[in-house]
């Protein structure tokens, strides 16, 4: 990192990077957020999801070995 | 200092290491060999004995065989095109200096480490589900309707869900490649008044083929055996949509019951998988050299 670079193209390539960095990530983000939603909660649209109640029944559940229904 | 003495010495040493490697590779590869010769199917014991080629006869003339071949193809080369160009863009645009370079290097690179099952859970439950999936909510937002994205185009949504896997594998391998060029190299061809397109074309592309081959090479290889994502989400299907040779192979040996001709299904694909490495390797085994 020996050359000087503008401040302007470096931001430009840090607010590029940045957002395509958030997309990639965002599956894993937005998994985590639903692990702590009940069940009636995830399904619903982003913005329920997003303000609706925070728990984390979800974690007991797995914890207790109890699978209320199956996935797949 | 190998002396005849020494040489045996170490040929000794390794002999176990070797052994146990010869006999972890030989096993499984002649037992399928063997079972795919003969007549093996769980529902009917007491049917046994040599069945010549006609396992291997079953497995090709199947309808779901072409079907499986064509879609094991298009997967690997769809994943390749969208990993290998996607990685080179990734990897030159994190090259370049800004804010928060290794938070960004590290959010790139988390699906890596995401489980093939998981991955395709919450692809299919939390984003491609038409109704409650984020698309469908998205699509819903704008007026329109929730698109069924695996049973409308299930090849394609399996594609996305693997290329979104191995993006950061791709991505790795060529930013380190890129991070060892000389910057001296490119501040010359910037002096000698190359554009930007140039010294991607004739310094920063011939710089990375090594890395690139590699990358193709393994995912290649970790792409023609592409099995959980499937059956998580589509189960093959429709009909033979999204079914591949791994698949084809489970359904023959697990879901049939014919350990016979899942084996030999099997050995069809080891052949298959011989013929893409051997053209794979003159194609572009030349870069390694060198």
């Amino acid at each position: 990192m020996a050359r000087s670079v503008s401040t302007t193209r470096s931001a430009i390539t840090g607010l590029a990077a940045w957002t395509i960095g958030i997309l990639i990530f965002f599956p894993i983000l937005w998994i985590i957020i639903l692990s702590f939603k009940s069940e009636g909660d995830a399904i619903g649209t982003p913005w329920h999801i997003l303000t609706s109640h925070w728990t984390t029944e979800a974690y007991a559940t797995v914890r207790s070995a109890r699978t209320t229904s199956s996935t797949s | 200092m190998a002396t005849l003495h020494t040489r045996s010495l170490a040929k000794a040493m390794m002999t176990p290491a070797v052994a146990v490697l010869l006999v972890w590779m030989v096993v499984p590869l002649v037992m399928t060999i063997w079972f795919s010769f003969q007549q093996y199917n769980l529902l009917y014991p007491e049917r046994t004995g040599f069945a010549g080629f006609t396992n291997f006869e079953y497995f090709v003339t199947d309808f779901r065989f072409w079907a499986a071949i064509s879609n094991t193809l298009v997967l690997v080369l769809g994943v390749l095109a969208i990993t290998s160009v996607g990685g080179i863009l990734l990897a030159l645009l994190l090259d370049q200096p800004f804010r928060g370079q290794g938070i960004v290097r590290l959010l790139v690179l988390a699906p890596f480490f995401v489980m093939p099952t998981v991955s395709a859970l919450v692809w299919k439950n939390m984003f491609m589900n038409p109704v409650n999936g984020l698309f469908g909510h998205l699509a819903k937002a704008f007026g329109y309707q929730g698109y069924d994205f695996l049973g409308q185009s299930p090849l394609f949504s399996i594609i996305i869900m693997v290329a979104w896997q191995w993006l950061p594998f791709a991505t790795l391998i060529l930013l380190t490649a890129l991070q060892s060029l000389d910057r001296e190299q490119i501040e010359a061809s910037e002096m000698d008044g190359a554009s930007a397109l140039e010294r991607f074309r004739y310094i920063i592309l011939p710089h990375m083929t090594r890395a690139l081959t590699v990358v193709i090479l393994i995912q290649t290889i970790f792409l023609l055996s592409i099995y959980a994502e499937i059956l998580v989400t589509t189960n093959g299907g429709p009909g033979t949509a999204s079914l591949n040779l791994p698949f084809l192979v489970y359904l023959n040996s697990i879901v049939d019951n014919d350990v016979g001709i899942g084996a030999a299904g099997g050995v069809i694909a080891i052949i298959l998988a011989n013929i893409v490495a051997f053209f794979l390797m003159r194609a572009i085994g030349k870069n390694l050299e060198a």
